[in-house]
């Protein structure tokens, strides 16, 4: 069994090319910008900033791609994003603090439905999704949102998040428990 | 369930179900291919070096010299702040009795809501026996207010809780008895604090009871409910006992019947006898 390669071995590697030699800038923005916008979705960016968090996304990686290790790109261009929706959010939430402004909402996209009627629904239920999924927690939201939504098959989740596939399917698990739960008791307050 | 919401059968649990309905209606995230270009044209637009050192020394350099600015015009304010506060902390709350020799033995004063005036605070009149206050009221033996101790340094001793209808001594402040009926007054006007110092001042100072008694008439004319009305009172017992005027008796049942276990109650009770 051969002994794991230090940390700072790879990134010296990465460092003179070794590992990263097939990738440069371009083919990583043509092959993973669809992922990034998915993941920056998954991560409760709304529709309307996404164009904007995707290139703060990138301008990370362009000025970073020489310290990639070479091992998972698709979970260091994860952290990346997870990093900057984090960042977004606090930006977001200090500038609703300081200026009152309205956070953008899903209702502020432009939507290409059949009719204004359809348009309406499809809005209305992914705000509703959207607060439910700003209800639960982050980890369990990313799994969902990705498994549910954008359909990725759970072995690629697992492998963005770097954790095992088993983790993946209990976050599913959790996330649906909670939503289920959330819905119920939204489905009882009306009743009433 | 290890298949998607959006694609398992109607749920008969109603929670359940709307949640595949919610799935089934949020569309995937779709970035159209003019999103992607526009990305990259604001890429390569934008500049992509990390901040230069020079940029990084200088923007702490800055921050450095803002901080210390404001921490050094903050600090005379908040040594500024801290002082007056912990002055207006220091101050006693108590009213300054002034010392007078040979006097009866006496109590502490009770802290009372009386403002001293800064240049010559308010006396309030002991609880003294007649001839003790024609006694201690010689000129030669009064010192003048500036020359005063305050009340914690008088010599002051405890009245003997045995003997309370013959002590002079004052209740203290947190007695039930105090609080009951002396219940704590709201801060007397600027023209009530006059009437009553100046009074203090003739009597004790400029040894003129006359002048006393006639601020105090004034004051218990114009102020009949005043807040320092029990000190008017007690200074005009004095004032008539220095005088030998009847009316002190008559200050001292005015006195008892509205403060019979106040604070100078022993005194008038002595004035009345």
């Amino acid at each position: 069994m051969k002994p794991p390669i230090p940390h700072q071995v790879m990134l010296s590697h990465a460092q003179i090319g070794f590992g990263v030699r097939e990738l440069d800038f371009s083919t990583v923005y043509r092959d993973r910008f669809t992922a990034v916008t998915t993941w920056l979705r998954a991560l409760g960016v709304p529709m309307s900033e996404l164009e904007d968090l995707a290139q703060e996304v990138f301008l990370v990686v362009q000025r970073k791609l020489t310290t990639f290790d070479g091992k998972n790109l698709d979970g260091w261009l994860y952290r990346i994003a997870q990093r900057t929706a984090s960042d977004h959010r606090r930006r977001v939430w200090f500038r609703h603090w300081i200026a009152r402004a309205p956070e953008e909402t899903l209702s502020r996209v432009a939507s290409d439905d059949a009719t204004p009627q359809a348009a309406y629904e499809r809005r209305e239920s992914e705000a509703e999704l959207e607060k439910l999924l700003a209800s639960i927690d982050r980890d369990q939201r990313v799994v969902f949102w990705l498994f549910e939504i954008e359909e990725r098959p759970t072995k690629e989740i697992a492998e963005t998040l770097e954790v095992p596939e088993t983790t993946v399917w209990m976050r599913l698990h959790r996330a649906r428990q909670s939503l289920r739960k959330k819905i119920e008791r939204a489905q009882k307050g009306t009743s009433r | 369930m290890t298949g998607r919401l959006k694609d398992e059968a109607a749920s008969s649990d109603p929670a359940l179900a709307r949640l595949s309905e919610l799935c089934r209606k949020t569309a995937p995230t779709r970035v159209d291919v003019s999103a992607r270009v526009r990305v990259l044209a604001s890429l390569e637009e934008a500049p992509t070096g990390r901040p230069s050192r020079l940029f990084k020394f200088a923007t702490v350099a800055a921050s450095l010299i803002i901080v210390s600015t404001a921490f050094a015009m903050l600090g005379p304010l908040r040594e500024k702040v801290f002082s007056r506060v912990s002055s207006e902390k220091a101050r006693p709350p108590t009213v300054h009795v002034p010392s007078v020799q040979n006097a009866a033995p006496t109590a502490v004063a009770a802290p009372l809501p009386l403002e001293s005036p800064p240049e010559a605070p308010v006396s309030i009149p002991r609880p003294i026996k007649r001839s003790a206050i024609v006694h201690s009221l010689n000129p030669s033996r009064i010192d003048a207010p500036h020359d005063l101790p305050p009340a914690t340094t008088a010599p002051l001793v405890e009245a003997p809780a045995t003997a309370p209808s013959t002590s002079l001594a004052i209740a203290p402040a947190d007695s039930p008895t105090v609080t009951k009926e002396a219940p704590v007054l709201a801060a007397p006007s600027a023209e009530e604090t006059r009437l009553v110092h100046e009074a203090a001042r003739a009597l004790r100072v400029d040894n003129s009871p006359r002048r006393a008694a006639q601020l105090l008439n004034e004051y218990l004319a114009r102020f009949p409910d005043g807040a320092i009305l029990e000190e008017a009172l007690a200074l005009s017992i004095e004032s008539s006992a220095v005088m030998n005027d009847p009316r002190a008796g008559t200050f001292a049942h005015r006195y008892l019947a509205r403060f019979p276990s106040g604070r100078f109650a022993a005194m008038a009770r002595e004035a009345i006898r």
